[in-house]
């Protein structure tokens, strides 16, 4: 590639004034990190815009200071996606183990005939539910299913980046009802030092929705999202547990414009 | 409270993690510094002083609240800043509110009119002022339009009659002309300095 030639076309212009398509800033971005010169271009280019600017200057009232900093507000930490609840597998599990701890103590004290009893009592209860569970199981479905269903939904697919070329995970993006949802369909085991983090582009940068884990085996979940006004794409990097600042574009895993 | 000295928050990372930690005083700092360039913006859009500093108020509280979207890899705090400015300033604009401050001819262009006259400049940046205003006029226009007035480079190509490709080649050679005035800044001063 011809480094002078791409400094000299007046991209790199283009860039800093905040005048090129997302799909182009990427470019930009990727060609600064490999070449120092691009870098060292952008560089000199935001320094005289920044001096043109501050030539420019027009001293606000003095009273306007004080106006903002009643307006400010202490900084809140970053939040973590709900995660579906799992306390009905858990009660089932204690129900299941303390009927389990009755019939050995009544078959061990010789009473069989009420043993048999409470192994049915048992069998019925285990039924009941995981009969509640395939309902609740149904309902979750079908609320998925709407939310797919919706005419003014919008499914932005983010597909997976040379990091991860199977990876593929939706964002399912309501401007009329203001709701998204994150569906991870297949992103790559990360160790537990690590979690995935979503990020929505938008026209001040790349803004966190939040770290998520991944979803387990066969399951289908929707994570529901923050929602953001007009985001250019949606992306997923692998960042330190918690989350971090900015994305680290080394680790993105899936990457997806919104497109018209 | 732990003050900090306006030293401390020249180096851009200190800055930075000042800001991001919630310190009111690192944003003083960016309003002292920045406050005048911004404000020139907004009042491209809305002349009006009184309605543009709201707008001004505005950004800064947005760009206290979203700090920690700013990604320092990948431009100047500045940048985003004006970013943030052009954004807010064209949702001030969007929202009605501002409506009837808008300029109703749209055809007017700033070489006919002293921009710098309607308002007061920061004393510091007199000397920086003189130097800019080597700039030729055309070059200043385009900067102007563009980087001022938001204007994306087809309307740009539209307002000046002037085909695309040309305006991003001017472009380029406009701002390459800003820098090598600005790297002769020290000389030209001294000259200026002189000639008084």
């Amino acid at each position: 590639m011809d480094i002078k030639a791409y400094i000299s076309s007046g991209i790199l212009e283009q860039y800093v004034l905040d005048k090129l398509p997302e799909s182009q800033r990427l470019e930009v971005e990727g060609m600064a990190r490999a070449y120092p010169e691009v870098q060292a271009e952008i560089d000199a280019i935001e320094t005289a815009l920044e001096s043109y600017a501050l030539s420019q200057a027009v001293t606000p009232s003095d009273d306007l200071l004080d106006k903002i900093q009643s307006r400010l507000t202490p900084k809140t930490p970053a939040k973590t996606l709900p995660v579906a609840s799992k306390l009905p597998l858990i009660l089932g599990a204690i129900i299941g183990l303390l009927l389990m701890g009755a019939i050995y103590y009544l078959y061990t004290s010789g009473n069989k005939e009420k043993a048999a009893k409470t192994a049915l009592l048992e069998q019925l209860l285990q039924q009941e539910i995981e009969c509640d569970e395939v309902a609740q199981e149904n309902r979750r479905l079908l609320e998925q299913l709407n939310i797919l269903r919706d005419p003014s939904n919008q499914t932005i697919i983010m597909r997976g980046t040379p990091l991860s070329p199977k990876a593929v995970a939706s964002v399912y993006w309501n401007q009329e009802k203001q709701t998204a949802y994150l569906d991870v369909i297949e992103l790559p085991e990360h160790d537990q030092e690590k979690q995935y983090q979503l990020w929505a582009i938008v026209d001040t940068g790349p803004q966190s929705l939040g770290v998520f884990d991944l979803p387990a085996a066969d399951t289908i979940v929707f994570n529901t999202l923050e929602f953001v006004d007009n985001p250019a794409a949606f992306a997923v990097t692998l960042e330190p547990r918690g989350g971090s600042v900015g994305p680290t574009l080394d680790a993105m895993y899936v990457l997806g414009s919104r497109g018209e | 409270m732990n003050s900090k000295s306006p030293a401390l928050f020249n180096n851009p990372s200190e800055l930075l993690s000042q800001l991001r930690q919630g310190n009111q005083e690192a944003l003083g700092y960016l309003y002292e510094k920045y406050s005048g360039a911004l404000l020139a913006v907004i009042l491209r859009k809305i002349p009006a002083k009184e309605m543009a500093e709201e707008v001004l108020q505005d950004v800064f509280v947005k760009i206290w609240q979203k700090i920690d979207q700013y990604d320092e890899n990948k431009g100047k705090l500045f940048t985003w800043m004006m970013q943030i400015t052009r954004n807010t300033t064209i949702d001030a604009l969007r929202s009605g509110y501002f409506k009837a401050a808008q300029k109703t001819d749209s055809s007017e262009t700033i070489v006919d009119k002293d921009i710098l006259g309607q308002t007061t400049a920061k004393v510091d940046d007199v000397g920086l002022k003189k130097v800019i205003h080597l700039l030729e006029e055309s070059h200043q226009v385009l900067i102007d339009y563009i980087y001022f007035q938001d204007y994306t480079y087809s309307e740009t190509s539209e307002a000046l009659n002037m085909p695309i490709g040309t305006v991003k080649t001017r472009m380029r050679q406009a701002i390459l002309r800003l820098r090598q005035i600005l790297q002769n800044e020290t000389f030209l001063l001294f000259i200026f300095w002189l000639c008084q």
